[in-house]
């Protein structure tokens, strides 16, 4: 069977409107997770700040007697949340698009809820921060990054449930099964 | 309930009294001490963690003048509870929480709530976490 001059031009279009579909895909894409970094760069400035205002307002002095220091979770909302916030924010802003950055970010936001969630003692309240972080992380429209953060979430429940229980269910004996039932929740 | 009227912790330890008064039929009488230091105002003992502890039922919340309450009742840490029974003997001695500033389920409270309905004495004192009443080398 030979093949006609209109069979030939009808093949050749559908790969041109293929190629520039995939053009403008990927451009769109990109897009998306420029914009998206550049929305976590500001989100990780926002809650470094927002968990120094917590601790400042909740916690600010630690008092012995007449005398007082500064809260032990005031340096650790501005020592641990820089350091957890810092980098990402700067990949953010100046490595925007890549896999990389997305990662880091989707690890860095985790643990953040982490540590919102131990500056308020574990309150359960707190523990919507991580799905809201999953809402935010989702802007991405890259599952990719919602496995590292779901790991992060796992880990820390499991460890912390293990070591410091108090800390992350605000109880002092938590099953040794929850860590599992909240990561479901993340996966979920 | 002996407090320290600036310490967060302590905010753990009157929503652990709380709870536990809240799960007894009969309840006991009920004080909060808050500490205050020769020199310092009433507005700097008067903070919101008396008017949580004065919001609770049944409770009277006093001011303890430079510690005094608190020496006489070998209190060294803010959050430090005493139980005593119809007879005047101790039947619980320590604190409510689990961790500084950490509410929830914990071995001191439970403790407590044995000792208010079934009227069993604790032993052993359970850990008082919050701030010292007393800076070093001022406790008498």
């Amino acid at each position: 069977m030979t093949e006609t001059l209109a069979q030939r031009a009808v093949f050749e279009s559908t790969g041109s409107i293929t190629r520039r579909a995939n053009e403008l895909f990927t451009t769109y894409q990109q897009e998306i997770y420029r914009s998206t970094d550049r929305l976590f760069a500001g989100l990780m400035a926002f809650q470094w700040i927002a968990g120094i205002v917590f601790a400042l307002l909740v916690s600010p002095l630690a008092w012995a007697g007449s005398e007082s220091s500064t809260h032990l979770h005031v340096w650790a909302a501005i020592v641990l949340g820089g350091s957890i916030s810092l980098f990402p924010a700067l990949l953010g802003i100046f490595r925007p698009g890549r896999l990389s950055t997305r990662v880091t970010i989707s690890v860095a936001q985790m643990l953040m809820g982490a540590l919102l969630i131990h500056l308020t003692g574990g309150r359960i309240e707190t523990h919507f921060h991580v799905f809201g972080s999953l809402a935010f992380l989702a802007f991405y429209r890259d599952w990719r990054v919602l496995v590292p953060a779901t790991i992060v979430v796992a880990l820390d429940h499991l460890l912390r449930g293990i070591f410091w229980p108090q800390s992350v269910y605000g109880v002092v004996v938590a099953s040794q099964w929850r860590w599992l039932e909240h990561a479901a929740w993340v996966v979920f | 309930m002996l407090a320290h009227p600036q310490c967060t912790c302590t905010r753990a330890s009157l929503g652990e009294l709380a709870e536990a008064l809240a799960r007894t039929r009969e309840r006991p009488k009920t004080y909060v001490v808050f500490l205050k230091p020769e020199g310092f105002s009433d507005e700097w003992v008067r903070t919101d963690l008396w008017r949580t502890a004065a919001a609770l039922p049944d409770v009277t919340v006093v001011a303890d003048d430079d510690g005094a309450e608190a020496h006489t009742f070998g209190a060294a840490t803010s959050g430090q509870t005493l139980l005593y029974d119809a007879a005047g003997s101790l039947v619980f001695y320590g604190g409510l929480t689990g961790a500084r500033g950490h509410p929830g389920d914990n071995a001191g409270r439970t403790t407590l709530l044995a000792s208010l309905t079934e009227g069993k004495n604790a032993g052993a004192p359970t850990s008082v976490f919050g701030c010292p009443l007393f800076a070093d080398g001022a406790r008498k």
